[in-house]
């Protein structure tokens, strides 16, 4: 009989719009309240007098199980990435909480972007497993589109997602689109899974479906790349040529131009064989250097100067100046 | 299946059989219904499951089933771990207990110490209510006391 209750609610809820307090308040700023699947006891009892006799009388206990609020709070880290290639894999990152009142298991699945060209391909989901914040390969892999991540009220997981960018959109945009959803499904708010909440308690859906999804942009490099070397000797930049004995002051000017960025870049500069490079000329951007391979950018080392640049992001300019002398008979 | 294991424990707990004084306990949801008009109706369902943030009914009916009167009746209802006192909604202004039962009085005279401060009591601070009826009951006779609470 009380299924028959509960099942007419809940058609009488869709028909005519029932908002049960918990739908409404399920939404973000929900606290994760009483944990689901626990059982609320009442009974009360009457003392009276009869007959000049007193007596207690206890009620019957009355069951009320907590229902589950599956609710969740999506946030995407990271809207796009610029400067990819084409045919490379990149990282995109987004967390999970749960903000419901029961542990729920999470999925994750790619959807088209129906932003009407190329999408990104979705290759691998890994979750942070070491929870260190930053992508890595010995984070856990999971499958799309399956139960993979457990998360119990109010705790937070990192995911990783890697897609490749594909072949076609230089200087153009490819997207890639995802949704993210509870094990009961991802139904609007108020949808009642019966029994499917923890200790078999009824489930009820508090996050609006539209809040499972989420699309990055991978932007196509039009990234410019430049490196040019300039030569002043003895202080005068109209000669072309040098005499033993005079120094050479060198520049090297590393430009990035339109959208994109390198990663991981590195100047290096073989020098002549009849150049003596100068002790402690090498600055980068003006600011001077060690020659050391040590705890700043610039190292000489093996007859050559190198500096570390690391990522940047165009546009840039870097400039590196450093100092040679030409060797005893020798002509540069 | 649960939901009519849970009626039939129900009904194998009610009110022994030897009391002439019988009390029988609801517990009830509160939903508000949005009619296609724009008004609103408030309904009470049975309360197989709540989430938290919904309002239920706790009830207590009473009714003397003997053919003698009953007097001095005191009906005790603990507020149950979880759910927060919100009004009385049955059976007058009770007595309050913020104690676990300890110490009873109105709602306004009650104060709560935590952490070495001092504050006026509130509905929610509330663990325990207790309704005195005036009147004896007369055989027959049936009545019902009843809170709201807000499950936690």
């Amino acid at each position: 009989m009380r299924i028959a209750l509960f099942m007419s609610c809940c058609i009488a809820a869709a028909l005519v719009g029932v908002s049960k307090a918990s739908a409404e308040t399920a939404e973000k700023e929900t606290p994760a309240g009483t944990l689901a699947g626990r059982w609320i006891s009442s009974a009360a009892s009457v003392r009276f007098s009869q007959l000049g006799e007193t007596e207690t009388v206890e009620t019957n206990n009355t069951l009320v199980q907590v229902a589950e609020i599956v609710a969740f709070d999506l946030n995407q880290l990271e809207q796009g990435k610029v400067g990819v290639k084409a045919d490379e894999e990149y990282q995109f990152e987004l967390e999970v909480t749960n903000i419901g009142n029961g542990t729920e298991c999470f999925w994750t699945t790619p959807l088209d972007s129906k932003q009407g060209v190329l999408d990104i391909t979705p290759v691998l989901l890994r979750s942070d497993s070491d929870d260190d914040g930053s992508f890595d390969f010995t984070d856990q892999q999971h499958s799309f589109g399956e139960c993979s991540v457990w998360l119990a009220p109010g705790q937070t997981e990192r995911l990783f997602i890697a897609g490749r960018m594909p072949r076609g959109v230089e200087n153009g945009r490819a997207y890639f689109s995802i949704t993210v959803g509870p094990s009961q499904g991802l139904g609007k708010i108020g949808t009642v899974y019966e029994d499917k909440g923890d200790g078999a308690a009824d489930a009820l859906s508090g996050t609006d479906p539209q809040e499972g999804y989420a699309t990055f942009y991978a932007q196509g490099s039009t990234l410019r790349v430049g490196l040019q070397k300039s030569a002043v000797v003895g202080g005068d930049a109209s000669r072309s040529d040098a005499l033993p004995g005079e120094t050479i002051a060198y520049s090297l000017h590393f430009t990035g131009e339109g959208e994109g960025a390198v990663r991981d870049a590195l100047v290096s500069d073989p020098l002549p064989s009849n150049l003596d490079y100068v002790p402690g000329s090498l600055k980068l951007d003006g600011a001077a250097l060690t020659d050391a391979a040590d705890g700043d950018a610039g190292s000489f080392d093996a007859g050559a100067v190198a500096v570390r640049i690391g990522d940047r992001t165009a546009p840039f300019d870097i400039l590196i100046t450093f100092e040679a002398v030409v060797q005893a008979a020798s002509q540069s | 299946m649960k939901h009519l294991l849970l009626g039939l424990s129900a009904l194998a707990l009610a009110a022994p059989a030897f009391a002439d004084v019988r009390l029988s306990s609801t517990v009830q949801e509160e939903i508000v219904i949005q009619k296609p008009n724009g008004g609103r109706e408030v309904k009470l369902i049975p309360a197989d499951s709540v989430a938290p943030g919904d309002t239920v009914i706790v009830r207590v009916a009473y009714a003397n089933e003997s053919e003698k009167p009953a007097s001095d009746i005191v009906i005790s209802n603990p507020v149950p771990e979880h759910l927060s006192l919100v009004d009385i909604r049955e059976g007058g202004e009770p007595a309050y207990s913020v104690d676990g039962g300890e110490t009873w009085g109105a709602l306004s005279a009650l104060k709560i110490v935590s952490g070495g401060e001092t504050r006026a009591a509130k509905a929610a601070d509330v663990t325990n209510v207790r309704w005195r009826l005036t009147q004896p009951l007369a055989p027959g006779a049936s009545g019902a006391v009843a809170f709201s609470a807000r499950l936690d």
